[in-house]
């Protein structure tokens, strides 16, 4: 029951913070009415992993190693480059805004709902059709101990987890959270660009899938809880090839950096000179 | 939402696609019992061509299956997997497997090289 439980709360970790993040953004920046468009997106990634999930395990057939290497390397791509637009469209934004302005951002810098929908459905998508796999597996065990409760509690967990995101980015101020959930995505993103690569070096497109950089699988295993958070939450690898750490150690040290750089000074605004009303 | 609809598109495509190809040689099929320290396959002489293997988690902790083949002297080519098997639940999956020696490797905890067993396909 706990391995199940594990599994579906790193299952589904990141998309329930990624989500959180999009409507925290949406909430913040006076825009629910676009919060629509994040329930699409997650509902219909949901309803489109389960079917072909049942599809798949129903009808007992499966999808070739190459296909899932395939499928899931160009999500994990397409998943990076979708959060890597958004961390930047956030930091364009963040200029518009005083420090302590709580109030509605113009439509025009708001993420568009076409976007929003296809951040939403491909963050949950990425990892979709193998969650849904194990899922559907767990709803036809025979097991007594259940283990598609256990499934279900982990991925309510994971949803839980990222409704307490959302409540604590409610109360900070909009410019630290554009900065903080700037600085997270960027963390996330990086880990998720190295699992595409693992994906890549499994299916041979890229060499080096036996050399190992380290090993600390004996100190963060799976089945702890923080072993657990660190693969859900950050795509952590206990034994990462040297592909996967130079990839991630890449991505985060150009990327973070392009994103802390502080923008183009803005020139000053012209002094309002107050001329005497002339009778 | 245009953009949706092509993500969804592409989705449904690929996925389809990918089990056209897998639905057309029935192949032969065997059960694999993965436990915490055993990994117990049916059959360690089989035909060449599509084989399906069923796994069974009979153990307490999640874990993952693999067929490598050979690469140079290592077994470390990997020729099909499945990942994600809780305790006490049993996933499929499907190998094309041309005449050789492999290996069945499960891994408790997802980790490491595994329980190995050797498997002769000719």
């Amino acid at each position: 029951m706990l391995a199940n439980y594990l599994i579906g709360l790193r299952e589904g970790l990141e998309a329930a913070l990624v989500v959180s993040i999009l409507v925290a953004y949406l909430v913040k920046t006076g825009h629910r009415d676009r919060l629509p468009a994040i329930w699409v997106g997650v509902a219909s990634a949901i309803v489109l992993s389960l079917a072909f999930g049942a599809l798949l395990s129903f009808t007992r057939q499966s999808m070739s190693f190459q296909a899932r290497e395939a499928f899931g390397g160009v999500m994990s791509i397409l998943a990076v480059a979708l959060v890597t637009w958004m961390i930047f469209w956030m930091k364009r934004t963040a200029r518009f805004l005083k420090r302590d302005l709580e109030g509605r951002l113009a439509d025009a810098l708001t993420v568009g709902r076409a976007a929003l929908v296809t951040i939403a459905f491909v963050s949950v998508a990425r990892e979709g059709i193998e969650t849904s796999l194990f899922i559907w597996s767990a709803a036809q065990a025979s097991s007594g101990t259940s283990p598609l409760a256990g499934a279900t509690l982990g991925l309510l967990t994971a949803t839980a987890l990222g409704y307490l995101l959302y409540r604590s980015a409610v109360h900070i101020n909009l410019a630290t959270f554009f900065r903080y959930t700037g600085i997270g995505l960027v963390i996330v993103a990086a880990g998720v660009l190295a699992y595409g690569f693992h994906d890549l070096q499994e299916a041979r497109w890229i060499a080096g899938l036996t050399h190992t950089a380290f090993d600390v699988s004996a100190q963060v295993p799976l089945s702890s809880w923080y072993g657990t958070l660190l693969k859900g939450a950050l795509n952590f690898n206990p034994t990462p090839t040297y592909v996967e750490l130079g990839v991630w150690a890449t991505y985060l040290v150009v990327v973070m950096t392009l994103f802390l750089w502080p923008p183009k000074a803005q020139p000053a605004p012209r002094p309002r000179v107050e001329t005497p009303a002339t009778a | 939402m245009r953009i949706l609809r092509s993500v969804s598109v592409v989705l449904v495509v690929a996925t389809l696609s990918a089990c056209s190809k897998d639905s057309e040689s029935a192949g032969s099929s065997y059960d694999v019992k993965a436990g915490d320290t055993t990994c117990s396959v049916e059959e360690t002489s089989v035909p060449a061509g599509t084989v399906t293997f069923q796994v069974e988690n009979t153990g307490s902790d999640v874990t993952e299956v693999y067929v490598y083949g050979k690469d140079g002297d290592a077994f470390s080519k990997i020729m099909g997997e499945v990942e994600n098997i809780g305790p006490g639940t049993s996933q499929d999956f499907t190998v094309d497997l041309p005449a050789g020696d492999y290996e069945v490797a499960c891994e408790p905890g997802m980790v490491g090289d595994g329980i190995r067993t050797q498997l002769n396909v000719g």
